[in-house]
Formats: structure tokens, C-alpha cells, sequence
């Protein structure tokens, strides 16, 4: 046998909104980028850093180190205190406040008032060593992932308010991704994108297990998208679709086709331009206008 | 280079007169007792020759006994004084260095002393090379004694008839950043290389003192205590996967770790370096020759120098695995998420696996079958890795369009198919669709929909379990004796974790290996203790027994028919089930029999003995 090497690709995720890209395992350092101009918003050494979260709204880049929770804001940075390593975490828009997942058997989610010494809320939710969050600007909404290996993480948790569970979620379908953004948990399943919201199950569109979720920042809109054709060597062509909210009006629906799009992150605007924003090598972001619905 | 006709002491470093002399204080020694103590061997080379040429320029007693008392009686020099020992040590044929440096370790003010041009002129043109900078060193840090190990060492190494340059070199391979800042506010030390050293090898002294190789070796420091504290955390924490990862590469019970890890960090000329070693395009990381958790790894500071452990990774590549061996490269670059989620648990992954006991394992890379085995475990290793995390990349069946079954199944392909050292291997038999023991590559590729394998969660009690089991055979039978003892305690050792893990249907494969490697009774023991108390579901049928009964009956010269037929009819209807979609069993039917004799087995397999065969069956048997 030859050695048998690790490629480490450098990861785009997005803000809730699409409007702030995040890149990771790049360059030695984590960046957020806006989408729109390119420019580099914050930025934070790679080094200790075992968690990162953009604000659903991507003003605030969040960075767990072993210690410390690093906020980055307006160019301004400030430490606090971590109690123990989390496996997940998000913070709110205005970067006062962060919600952080421990995993464990039961895991927790815990709400904090950045600068206090104990957590607003506290709440058990599901079961795993691993993790993701998602939260909606103001921390209102969050939505915990949680598995472990081999497996992996699945919805496990929606969280209103000061952590209340919603009851119902995910459902009895298995649940493909989800995305949370201004008071509502869009969930994709067999059938439909459902709109969770602290009430429970709300309004749905059909949908497919391949479906993915991209909200446009002012909350107007929500894009699903879809692999409808592999077109070999990575690109794939998609179906676009955009509903208007709330009442889920069809919007717009076109095709097109991306290459690498297992590495790209698909963005809406409030105009309807759909982008797909990749990290490039050296860490920085490339963004490719697909379609405008 | 050095001249060895130069007057001086012997290489080893000269002790202070303040160090070791035991006179007592304000003693006035005649001369006689000076040689006397001379004689006597109470002093070090460089004390008596600093006496006896005080003695021989006709410095008095008072002289003499500072020189001889110890540090607290000692009336230190003055300016003039020790200016003066200086003139006088230059004058005439030939020049006394050692009373030089003497009177600079007397002197009370040695920044006046430093400062008087006359002094600087004198020491310029009386001594050159390495003298020259020991009286630097003199002037700037004072006596010996004070100075840093370092740089006593690299004198040391200069000092003396001819050069001893790898000497030379180990002592400035040993410099800190902070030695090397402290050399070079001091300065004076290129012109003394630059009298020991030429071509390449006076470059890689420049390369020491830069700082560059001692930032180098800092740095290294630095990653090897970045995985020591990540898997020291990993191993409290409440990912079983981080856990078991952890005790795999540093036992807490201080054991042998299950594999050797090498924490590799750049060299400081790691590019050009690799180019010099014909790595165009590659970076050089050292830190290969020592096991983690140490962290004393130097290398050659001459750029074609190759000790140290050097290795040349692509670009973009975090860690490497080769049998025993993982390389993990720079991890503060990475960052603990993706050291974490990406590259050692990755790594370790492929040595969880066993893939190297897999078939294909031994067949030539590139090959179909090593390919296939390849990909199988990179497959494993992405998959249960965070590199594509399911939030992402769905995991769900359905989630890709045709032929893939999921998301992340695809994403992994795409990525290996997108990445040079992945896809010299995969495309071209992706692409050219080759076949692996009889099955197209494309199609084993799009049905390898989620990863299966003796130990997806990097257990290393497990590791234990299937060492225990490889080294089992069927004809063993006693469980109070190894090799079944040995695996009855570790399947006893499992955990509740590891027990999910081996009794999984991803398991499939170890469980295979249960079947062919116990006799019937052992693998009934065994599987109850993985179950419990109560056999596991995927044990409730063990085709084991007929699987070697069959393969038995078709090894060798001819093939005995009869006893094929036996051993499927002997099963029971739930075992005959299981090996009719049995691969190693269809292999040996098709492989062995032909016509009639292939039409019986079959038949065999569906209604077992002949008593049960329907009428129409048993008419067509003519």
C-alpha cells in the first residue's frame, strides 16, 4: 500500500441570510466574507479554534476556543469565558447573547447573556457526542442537531423562546437539512419543506429529499433547491424554485447548471438572484451568479 | 577557517576565576605559591595560563590574588587597569589572549571598557575568528558562567585545532529564538562562522542565526503540544468517537498506542527545501522520527539535509497513514475543528478498518481490487469523519439522484474524484468501469451507499476483539484455552458502545469473520457474550459451518460434489436463505460445478434434502 493521505478542502457555510460566507480549513485562520462585495468582515487564527457560528444575519462571527468564546463584531473583538468545550454554538446578531451545545447523553442547550456567570436557560435535548446549530437572529428559534458516529448528527431539538421545546419536531419523516431565519425552522422531508415555527407545523411546499433551503435576507422569500441531473465530473444541473412569504406563492422557478456542487453554498437575494458562493484555495470566496427568478 | 597555530586553550569552555577558586578571602600568595597551586592542578587551563602570564608580565600580587579569590572577595579590575592588560597582552611577539579575556571578566565597568576605542582597535587587531567573538561575548554578557548553555557549546565547538563543524552545528541547531536574539544583539558571530565554515554550510549557519530554524523548531514545539492537549480533551469528552480515537493513538493506561502518531511541522525553508529534494510543488515537514508525545524532533539545518523525519505531503494534504505509521501535518495551521473532524480521526480510521487484511490489499496499486479496497476506506474515513457533516450532506436514501443513494455518498465520490491523489487511482477505473471479482467497479461504487466495517467507531478494545478473532480458527474449541479465552475476555471488554457497533449490520463484515473463524460451539459463546446474554439478532444464522464445508469440498484437484450437496442440505431453511445470497458460496457453485451438477445444488439451496424437493422438481431430475 502506498500512503494513504487526508485532502483537507477549504468549507463555505453561509449565514442564515446568505449574506455573510464563512470559510474554514483555509489559509490558517476562519473569515467571514459578505457575499455581495467580497470583502473580508472578520477573521480569526485557525490555531485553538474548535467551534465557529456567523449570526443568522452574518454581522457577528462567534469563535469557541478551549476557553474562550470570541466574538467578532464591527470590527471589534471581545473573550469570554467558556465553562467546558462545546460541540456546537450560535450567537445572536447583536453578539450580546449565545447559545451553546454540550453534547453528552443527555446533550444540553444552553442560553447565555454574554459577560454573566451563569446561563439564562438550560434545557436536555436528545442524545449524541456531536453537534450543529442553528438559530435565528435574535436566538429565538434554534434548531440542535445531534448524533454520533457513524451515523451522524439528525434534528433532534427545536427550541423556542428561553429554550422551550417545540413539540412534534422533526416529525416521523426523516428530515434531509434545515435552515432557521427569522421565526421560522424550515424542514426538508420526503414530501414537503415544512415551516416550523414556535407554534409547531406550519405552512409546507412540496419537496423531495433533495431539496435544500436558502433564505433570502429580508424574510420575502424562500429558495428551494435541487439536483435534478448529475452532469459528471461534480456539476450537477439544478431545479430553482423561490416562494414568496408567508403565503408560500410560487415566486419564480428556473434551471441551472453548477459545477462543483458538492462544495458550493446556494444564496438568494431579495431581488430572487441566486448565487452559488465557493471558498477558493487561499481562503478567500468566489461567487457565481446562477439564475435571477 | 580556523588556524590551529593560533595560541589558545583547550576546546572545552574556560571556567570563570569567580567559579570555582577556593583561596582564601584577601589572601597574599607569593609566587612560589601561585606555582605551587599551578602545580597543584587546583585550577583550570585558562586560570593558569591567565596567572602565569600575569605572573610573566609583572602584575603584582594584588593582581594575582583578585585572579585567585573567589567571588565575593574579589577586588574586581578597574577600567584603566584592565585596558592597560589588554595593550600590554598585544604587545611584542605573538599575543596573550587569555589575559585579554581575563581582564574583560575582571574589568568593574566592561560598557566603559567596551566603549574605549583603543580597547575595540586592540581586540580587532589581535584577534580574529572565533577569539575575536569570544571577547565580544566577554564584553557584552560578562564571565562564562553567565552565558547560555548555547552559546557555550557553540564556542566550545569553534575553539580548538581545526574545525568541528557538526559539532558546530548541533550547538546552533540547539539555539531558542530567545539565544538567537541574544547572539545577535551581541554580534560578531557570522565573522567567526565565516573563519570555521564555507559554501553550504556557512548558508545553513545564516539559516540558524536568522531565527528562521529556531522559529521552526518553536513552532514544532508548539503542534506537539496542540495534539497533546486535543487528545488529552478528547478523551474526557462526550464524543465516543473522539474517545476511542484518542485512546487509540495515546493509551490512557500508558500502553502501546495502537498506531505510531508523528505530529510534523514545516521546516523553515519548507518549500525550497522540497524542491532541493525533488518535491517540486510539495512543502518539507519534519517531526517524523520522534513518536508522539515527544517533541525534541531538530533536523538538518542545510537545505539538503535529511535527517529529521522528513516528509513531502501535496498541497492541501493534512495527515497521511502507511501501515502503523499516521503523519499529521501542522496542526495550529488547521486548527483544532479540523485536526479534530478531519484529519486524525480520519487517519485513525483507516487503521480501525483493517483494510490491510481486506482483500485487495495486496494487489498492486491502481489495480481494480486495491482500488476498490482503497476506495473503501477513504470512503469509511470521510464518512464518519466531519469533513461532509449530514446537516450538509444527507446521509437519507434519496437524497441524490440516480444511480447514487445519498448526498453525502456523492459528496465524498465528487471530492475524491476532484483531488489528484484520490482520482489517480479512482477514475480510471470509475471511468473505464473495471471489474472486481467479477462485479463492474461503477456498481460497487454507486451500492457503496454508507460505509460498512469491522470498527467504524475507532474503538480500540474492538481493535482487540478482531486481533483475538483473526488469530482464532475453527478447529479451536476449548473456550478455557487461547486463542478462545483471549477473545472471550475481550469480547467480555467491549463496552456498551463498542457492543452497538460490533452487533450493527454495517458490522457485516466481522461478523463474516465470526462465522469462518469459530467452530460452531465457539461462535454460539461468543456471539452470546456480544449480545448480552442473548444471541444478537445478525447471529441467529450461522452459515460458517457449511460456508467451509463448501469451500473444502472445492479446493484442490477435482471437486467433491456429493459433499457440496450435503452441506446445503444439512442447513436449516433460515441458513439456506442466507447462502443463497452469500457471495463466497455462489463463487464456489459457479466456480465448481457446471450443468446437472450445478442445476442440483440449486436446488439444494431452495427446498434442502431431496425428501423435500417438490414432484415437479424431483421429475426434472432425470
Amino acid at each position: 500500500m502506498t500512503a494513504a493521505p487526508v485532502t483537507i478542502r477549504p468549507r463555505v457555510t453561509l449565514s442564515a441570510d446568505g449574506g455573510t460566507a464563512l470559510v474554514t480549513a483555509a489559509a490558517g485562520r476562519v473569515a467571514a466574507f459578505d457575499v455581495t462585495g467580497g470583502e473580508l468582515r472578520a477573521e480569526h487564527p485557525a490555531e485553538h479554534v474548535l467551534g465557529v457560528a456567523l449570526s443568522a444575519g452574518g454581522a457577528t462571527l462567534a469563535v469557541a476556543t478551549a476557553r474562550e468564546l470570541v466574538v467578532l463584531r464591527d470590527g471589534e473583538r471581545r473573550a469570554h469565558r467558556l465553562p467546558r468545550r462545546p460541540a456546537a454554538l450560535a450567537i445572536a446578531d447583536d453578539g450580546t447573547r449565545a447559545a451553546l451545545l454540550f453534547g453528552g447523553r443527555p446533550a444540553t442547550v444552553e442560553l447565555w447573556t454574554l459577560g454573566r456567570d451563569a446561563p439564562d436557560a438550560t434545557v436536555e435535548a436528545g442524545a449524541g457526542g456531536r453537534g450543529e446549530l442553528q438559530a435565528d437572529g435574535e436566538l429565538s428559534l434554534l434548531l440542535a442537531w445531534l448524533g454520533d458516529a457513524p451515523a451522524g448528527t439528525a434534528p433532534a431539538a427545536l427550541l423556542a423562546g428561553g429554550l422551550e421545546p417545540v413539540d412534534g419536531f422533526p416529525g416521523p419523516a426523516p428530515t434531509a437539512a434545515t435552515a432557521v431565519h427569522r421565526g421560522r425552522a424550515w424542514a426538508v422531508g420526503p414530501e414537503a419543506a415544512t415551516a416550523w415555527t414556535a407554534a409547531g407545523a406550519g405552512d409546507d411546499i412540496p419537496a423531495t429529499l433533495r431539496d435544500r433551503v436558502a433564505l433570502a435576507p429580508g424574510g420575502g422569500h424562500v429558495l428551494l433547491h435541487r439536483v435534478e441531473a448529475d452532469l459528471g465530473s461534480g456539476g450537477a444541473r439544478v431545479l430553482l424554485r423561490a416562494f414568496a412569504l408567508p403565503g408560500l406563492a410560487p415566486a419564480g422557478e428556473a434551471e441551472a447548471e453548477l459545477a462543483g456542487h458538492s462544495e458550493a453554498a446556494v444564496a438568494v437575494t431579495d431581488e430572487l438572484e441566486v448565487r452559488a458562493v465557493r471558498a477558493t484555495a487561499d481562503g478567500a470566496i468566489a461567487v457565481e451568479r446562477l439564475a435571477l427568478l | 577557517m580556523h588556524s590551529p597555530d593560533r595560541k589558545h586553550d583547550a576546546a572545552a569552555p574556560v571556567p570563570h576565576v569567580e567559579d570555582g577558586v577556593a583561596a582564601a578571602p584577601g589572601a597574599v600568595l607569593p609566587l612560589g605559591g601561585v606555582q605551587g597551586l599551578l602545580s597543584g592542578g587546583a585550577l583550570g587551563t585558562g586560570q593558569q595560563h591567565a596567572l602565569a602570564a600575569g605572573a610573566a608580565r609583572g602584575h603584582g600580587n594584588a593582581s594575582l590574588s583578585r585572579m585567585l579569590a573567589g567571588p565575593i572577595a574579589i577586588a574586581r579590575m578597574p577600567v584603566a587597569e584592565a585596558k592597560e592588560a589588554i595593550l600590554s597582552a598585544g604587545r611584542g611577539l605573538g599575543t596573550d589572549e587569555e589575559a585579554m579575556y581575563q581582564a574583560i571578566r575582571d574589568c568593574d565597568d566592561r560598557v566603559a571598557l567596551r566603549g574605549d576605542p583603543d580597547v575595540i582597535a586592540e581586540l580587532d587587531d589581535e584577534l580574529s575568528g572565533w577569539e575575536r567573538w569570544k571577547a565580544t561575548l566577554l564584553l557584552e554578557l560578562g564571565p562564562e558562567a553567565g552565558w547560555p548553555p548555547a552559546i557555550t557549546e557553540l564556542l566550545a565547538a569553534m575553539e580548538g585545532a581545526g574545525t568541528d563543524e557538526a559539532r558546530i552545528f548541533r550547538a546552533l541547531s540547539g539555539l531558542s529564538e530567545a539565544d538567537v536574539k541574544r547572539i545577535g544583539s551581541v554580534g560578531g558571530i557570522m565573522a567567526a562562522l565565516e573563519d570555521e565554515l564555507s559554501g553550504k554550510d556557512l548558508e545553513a549557519a545564516r539559516q540558524l542565526l536568522s531565527g528562521s530554524y529556531a522559529k521552526a523548531i518553536a513552532y514544532h514545539r508548539a503542534n506537539v503540544a496542540m495534539m497533546v492537549a486535543e487528545l488529552n480533551s478528547w478523551r474526557t469528552g462526550s464524543d465516543v468517537f473522539l474517545r476511542n480515537t484518542a485512546e487509540w493513538l495515546a493509551p490512557t493506561s500508558g500502553g502501546s498506542p495502537k498506531n505510531n502518531l508523528y505530529t510534523c511541522s514545516p521546516t523553515h525553508d519548507a518549500a525550497a527545501r522540497a524542491t532541493a529534494h525533488g518535491q517540486d510543488g510539495k512543502t518539507t515537514y519534519f517531526g517524523a522520527d520522534k513518536l508522539h508525545p515527544d517533541d525534541s524532533s531538530t533536523y538538518d539545518a542545510h537545505i539538503d539535509g535529511r535527517s529529521g523525519g522528513l516528509r513531502y505531503p501535496a498541497a492541501g494534504v493534512g495527515g497521511e497513514h502507511l501501515d502503523r505509521d499516521i503523519w499529521v501535518y501542522d496542526p495550529q495551521f488547521w486548527g483544532a475543528a479540523v485536526v479534530r473532524d478531519q484529519i486524525v480521526t480520519h487517519e485513525v480510521k483507516h487503521d480501525a478498518d483493517r483494510h490491510d487484511t481486506e482483500e485487495g490489499h495486496d494487489d498492486a496499486y491502481k489495480s481494480p481490487e486495491e482500488s476498490w479496497n482503497r476506495y473503501k476506506t477513504e470512503f469509511r474515513a470521510y464518512w464518519t469523519g466531519q469533513q461532509f457533516p449530514t446537516s450538509s450532506n444527507s446521509p437519507l436514501s434519496g437524497s441524490a439522484t440516480a444511480p447514487w443513494d445519498n448526498a453525502k455518498q456523492k459528496a465524498i465520490f465528487d471530492h475524491m474524484m476532484a483531488t489528484p491523489v484520490y482520482a489517480e487511482f479512482l477514475a480510471p477505473n470509475y471511468n473505464g468501469n473495471t471489474e472486481v471479482d467479477g462485479a463492474k467497479f461503477q456498481d460497487l461504487v454507486h451500492g457503496y451507499k454508507e460505509p460498512e466495517g469491522v470498527n467504524l467507531i475507532n474503538s480500540p478494545r474492538i481493535d482487540d476483539f478482531f486481533l483475538a478473532l483473526q488469530a482464532s480458527t475453527p478447529a479451536a474449541t476449548d473456550m478455557a484455552a487461547a486463542p478462545l479465552s483471549t477473545l472471550a475476555t475481550r469480547a467480555r471488554g467491549l463496552d456498551a458502545d463498542d457492543l452497538a457497533a460490533v452487533n450493527a449490520a454495517s458490522a457485516s463484515r466481522l461478523h463474516r469473520m465470526l462465522e469462518d473463524n469459530l467452530a460452531a460451539s465457539a461462535f454460539a459463546a461468543i456471539v452470546l457474550i456480544l449480545g448480552g446474554g442473548t444471541t444478537p439478532g445478525w447471529a441467529t444464522v450461522n452459515i460458517g459451518p457449511a460456508r467451509r464445508a463448501i469451500l473444502a469440498a472445492g479446493a484442490g484437484l477435482g471437486t467433491d460434489e456429493q459433499a457440496i450437496y450435503d452441506a446445503i442440505a444439512n442447513a436449516s431453511d433460515a441458513e439456506r436463505a442466507a447462502m443463497r445470497s452469500d457471495r463466497v458460496i455462489q463463487g464456489v457453485l459457479e466456480d465448481e460445478l457446471s450443468g446437472h451438477d450445478l442445476w442440483l445444488a440449486r436446488q439444494y439451496l431452495q427446498y434442502g434434502p431431496r425428501s423435500q424437493w417438490p414432484k415437479a422438481v424431483l421429475d426434472q431430475d432425470t
